[in-house]
């Protein structure tokens, strides 16, 4: 073989490892949550409430799932007296720019497998380029004042 | 206002609250049965009840009005051993993504988490099925919940799809719509051809979602009930053949977006559907669950202390027995002091539906005595289980009224709390509630949960505590097992299924087992069903039980032996043996008892595996999900309490087709013995192993005891799973990007 076709066999070998490897880096990268993490902690917790669940998507350059790139979803766990709508607007960060509430208030429907029914919820839409959705839900018992809310927040498309 | 006024007061308000209660409407059973179940299955990776599924049932929740419904969504619990977990994809690195593509969503950790979800789903139906036949459902899923859904109509029962009154389906990897294939025309581009479940497909020249559609899509009898959502940049269900721009997957959830589109439609044919069978059908009567009997025990200590209460007890004693009476219960009396009285337990009054006989019981009662403070309830207790003459089948409750503890043991017959609570469970159980005050309230906790009952508080007022423990015992749910009694060799897998327990205007919310009988919950479950293996010889009680989203609770009780071999065959055996085919998947087994029976119990087996016991009076027992595609063998036992048995009468029903419905066999002259001392024959041992390893054979399929398969038709297009070695899986997926991105080329060049 002279060295000619060696050169020109080196060097599209070495460009398709190069892309391989830039493909697979492509496919396998994911950015730092910590944006996302600070737009949720942007709200207004209170400090008695409990978290009970969070889940965080990061941000990929092929999202391919089903999951929104970025995105996270936190629940929490809580006890309140004042309406589900009330609690929800007492909790959303200050850079709200528009929010719209839906069902609050309609009493429960059978959920199975599930100790409380959706009591309110609000979509709503931050100024730094995230939206989201915020849900309350309340126990099946009229005397608990237990709740549970949950928040979702994803990048606008 | 005078006391007499007062309490009269009192009770005319508790009259129209308890009227609220107990005379509820011939059909108030029906309420507990919705118009229609909304179930959901999420996408990959997603947690239960996030994004899309809220979005689901909240769009449905702004139209539903006062349409009976509730809400389901796949994977919130365990049903016959299934749940669907809807595993990631969107990490690459756990092969998920590569495995469902080289597969074709059937094989790899993605097969198998959406072959769980198709059969929670069909599980699902058909136990609603059974429960409320009118009911109808509605069904939606997103991406891989999507194809759950597809697939998942392919597994159900013609009968079961007829129930189906909308699917949705939102970016489904295996969306197929012929009218986008053709390299030069295609014919959705020239808006022909639309499939009738297009909805909002944006690129005309999407035909197969990313895993390859299922062709046909539905089955014939779904194509007009089916509406898919397939919209721009979304590659999983084909629209974008780039799969590194996904952007569209995530829009389904947005407000006024496809789930909004979908709960739209549903309603409307929901509507239309509840309208059409309204003015012109007259609702067959739904059989309401018929009402539980409660058998009710006052249990009233009547030492010195007692003084103060004992009349407005009394008032209020009388007034509780008219109204358990009048709801179609039984009520007792029993009254009780100290090991140091003349009087230490007495039942004064039998179970019964006479209000005077009672009423004269009541009204003899007096206080005295008592001695020291712990008084003789473990006693009382023990004389209260054993001398009423409790009715089969009856909800049970005992309400103490006392106001101080109690002797453990007790000084009169050394009763210890263990020994009650072991009593209560043995029959049926006994719910005991106990109305005492705050200083003591906490010594009655162990009774209180041993028997699955409450400690219920006096502060002060009588009257309402009573009410209260009343309330709860007439509005609880009904606690049922299908069978008294269990028996096996060691190491068998028990199921206990207390899916046949009910509760009118509320919802059941989990399920507690007690599995040795010691009064501690050793397991907790949204699903009516748990499997169980002892691990030891076992003789005692086992108990569920069932709490509803309002607070109360029941619970129901079945002896459990294991590993007890040693019989001696003396009885005779059952006679006139039939069987008796239903329906394709369930049977119906009866026999005569000779006039010459002992037997206290009949033992019925299938194929081999004893499904445990009946009392000596229920001479016919149903099985359901019994796969007749094989010939099945039915066989019944007596017993008696010494352990004595009889030999087998058995019958084997033929195998029928899988739609094929009132197939009998009998036994008759044709009483099969059976060496009994051997429980691990042959056909034992293959059955057990078959369920314990759940081999997807014959044998393992839809018998009592053992795992389920699903039922119904086959999937038409799938292969079945497999696991493959993570280097093939990798080698598929390179190859297959590389096939994906020379045809977008290809493609992409010729538009």
């Amino acid at each position: 073989m002279s060295k000619r076709a060696k050169v020109i066999i080196c060097t599209i070998g070495g460009a398709l490892l190069i892309t391989v490897i830039g493909f697979t880096y492509a496919l396998l990268w994911t950015g730092s949550t910590k944006e996302i993490v600070g737009v949720a902690d942007s709200f207004h917790i209170p400090a008695d409430w409990k978290k009970v669940s969070e889940q965080v998507e990061p941000p990929r350059l092929v999202c391919i799932g089903d999951l929104v790139c970025p995105s996270l979803i936190r629940k929490y766990q809580a006890y309140a007296t004042i309406s589900s709508k009330e609690l929800i607007s007492e909790i959303l960060p200050t850079n709200v720019t528009k929010v719209n509430y839906d069902v609050c208030g309609q009493g429960p429907v059978p959920a199975q497998a599930r100790k409380m029914y959706m009591d309110c919820a609000a979509d709503f839409i931050l100024s730094n380029g995230y939206k989201g959705t915020s849900y309350a839900y309340r126990s099946y018992d009229k005397n608990s004042d237990e709740v549970e809310v949950s928040v979702s927040i994803r990048r606008q498309l | 206002m005078s006391v007499a006024s007062r309490l009269t007061a009192m009770l005319s308000v508790l009259s129209v609250i308890l009227a609220g209660i107990l005379f509820l409407p011939n059909n108030a059973g029906a309420t507990s049965c919705k118009d229609v179940t909304l179930i959901f299955a999420r996408g990959s990776g997603a947690s239960l009840n996030v994004d899309e599924n809220q979005q689901w049932e909240r769009a449905f929740r702004r139209q539903l009005g006062q349409t009976k419904a509730a809400f389901y969504e796949l994977g919130s619990q365990s049903i016959d051993g299934y749940q669907y977990p809807a595993v990631n994809v969107s990490d690459l690195l756990n092969g998920n993504a590569i495995g469902a593509k080289v597969t074709g969503g059937a094989g790899n950790d993605y097969g198998k988490s959406v072959m769980q979800g198709v059969q929670e789903l069909v599980a699902y139906i058909r136990q609603t099925n059974q429960a409320c036949p009118n009911m109808k459902y509605i069904l939606g899923g997103y991406s891989q919940g999507a194809q759950v859904m597809s697939q998942g109509v392919q597994y159900l029962a013609p009968q079961n799809r007829d129930r189906i009154l909308f699917l949705a389906t939102f970016g489904d990897p295996k969306l197929r719509l012929p009218e986008g294939d053709g390299l030069f025309y295609v014919p959705a581009c020239d808006g022909k051809n639309f499939s009738p479940w297009r909805r909002v497909v944006d690129n005309c020249r999407t035909n197969n979602g990313s895993l390859g559609g299922w062709n046909p899509y539905v089955p014939d009898d779904m194509r007009n009930k089916t509406w898919t959502w397939c919209y721009a940049r979304d590659f999983v269900c084909g629209a974008d053949l780039n799969f590194t721009d996904n952007s569209g997957h995530g829009r389904y959830s947005g407000p006024g977006m496809a789930i909004d589109d979908a709960a739209n439609e549903a309603t409307k044919r929901l509507n239309d559907y509840l309208k059409s069978v309204e003015p012109t059908v007259e609702m067959p009567p739904v059989p309401a669950a018929a009402p539980k009997p409660n058998d009710v025990a006052l249990v009233i200590d009547t030492t010195g202390s007692m003084g103060r209460q004992i009349e407005a007890t009394k008032a209020l004693a009388t007034d509780i027995a008219n109204r358990v009476i009048a709801a179609g219960g039984r009520i007792a009396l029993t009254e009780y002091r100290d090991f140091t009285d003349d009087i230490k337990a007495e039942v004064r009054c039998g179970l019964t539906k006479d209000a005077a006989t009672f009423a004269a019981a009541v009204n003899a009662l007096s206080v005295d005595g008592g001695g020291d403070d712990p008084e003789g309830l473990l006693h009382a207790l023990m004389t209260t289980y054993n001398t009423l003459q409790w009715q089969q089948g009856a909800s049970k409750a005992a309400i103490v009224i006392t106001d101080d503890t109690y002797h453990n043991p007790d000084l009169i017959d050394g009763s210890t709390m263990g020994d009650v609570v072991k009593r209560s469970l043995e029959i049926d159980p006994v719910n005991t509630y106990v109305i005492t005050n705050q200083r003591v309230a906490n010594s009655y906790q162990d009774l209180a949960n041993g028997t699955a009952g409450k400690v219920i508080i006096n502060d002060g007022s009588v009257s309402a505590a009573i009410m209260d423990a009343l309330h709860q015992v007439l509005t609880r749910p009904t606690a049922q097992l299908p069978l008294t009694g269990y028996e096996g060799p060691v190491g068998t897998e028990f199921k206990f299924d207390a899916s046949m327990s009910s509760i009118q205007d509320s919802t059941i919310i989990s399920y507690e087992w007690d599995f040795n009988g010691d009064g501690t919950f050793d397991r907790t479950t949204t699903s009516p069903v748990v499997y169980h293996t002892y691990p030891d010889k076992f003789d005692g009680n086992m108990q569920v039980r069932v709490i509803a989203a309002n607070g109360s609770s029941s619970s129901a009780s079945a002896t459990v032996k294991v590993g007890q071999t040693t019989q001696v065959i003396r009885l005779s055996p059952a006679q006139g043996l039939t069987v008796s085919a239903q329906s394709a998947h369930e049977v119906t087994v009866s026999w005569r008892a000779p006039i010459d029976s002992a037997a206290t119990k009949w033992i019925v087996m299938f194929n081999g595996v004893r499904l445990g016991y009946t009392a000596a009076s229920q001479t016919r027992v149903t099985i359901t999900d019994v796969d007749r595609t094989i010939p099945t063998e039915y066989g019944v036992m007596a017993t008696d309490d010494e352990g004595h048995v009889s030999d087998w009468a058995m019958v084997t029903l033929p195998s029928d087709a899988p739609a094929a419905g009132g197939a009998s066999a009998t036994s008759e002259g044709a009483v099969l013995n059976r060496d009994i001392t051997q429980p691990n024959s042959p056909t034992m041992a293959m059955v057990v192993s078959a369920i314990t390893s759940s081999a997807p054979s014959g044998s393992d399929k839809l018998i009592d005891g053992s795992r389920s398969e699903p039922v119904g038709t086959a999937p038409r297009t799938e292969q079945s799973p497999s696991s493959m070695p993570v280097g093939a899986l990798v080698a598929g997926g390179m190859a297959a990007l590389v096939v994906s991105t020379l045809w977008y080329w290809r493609r992409m060049n010729k538009r």
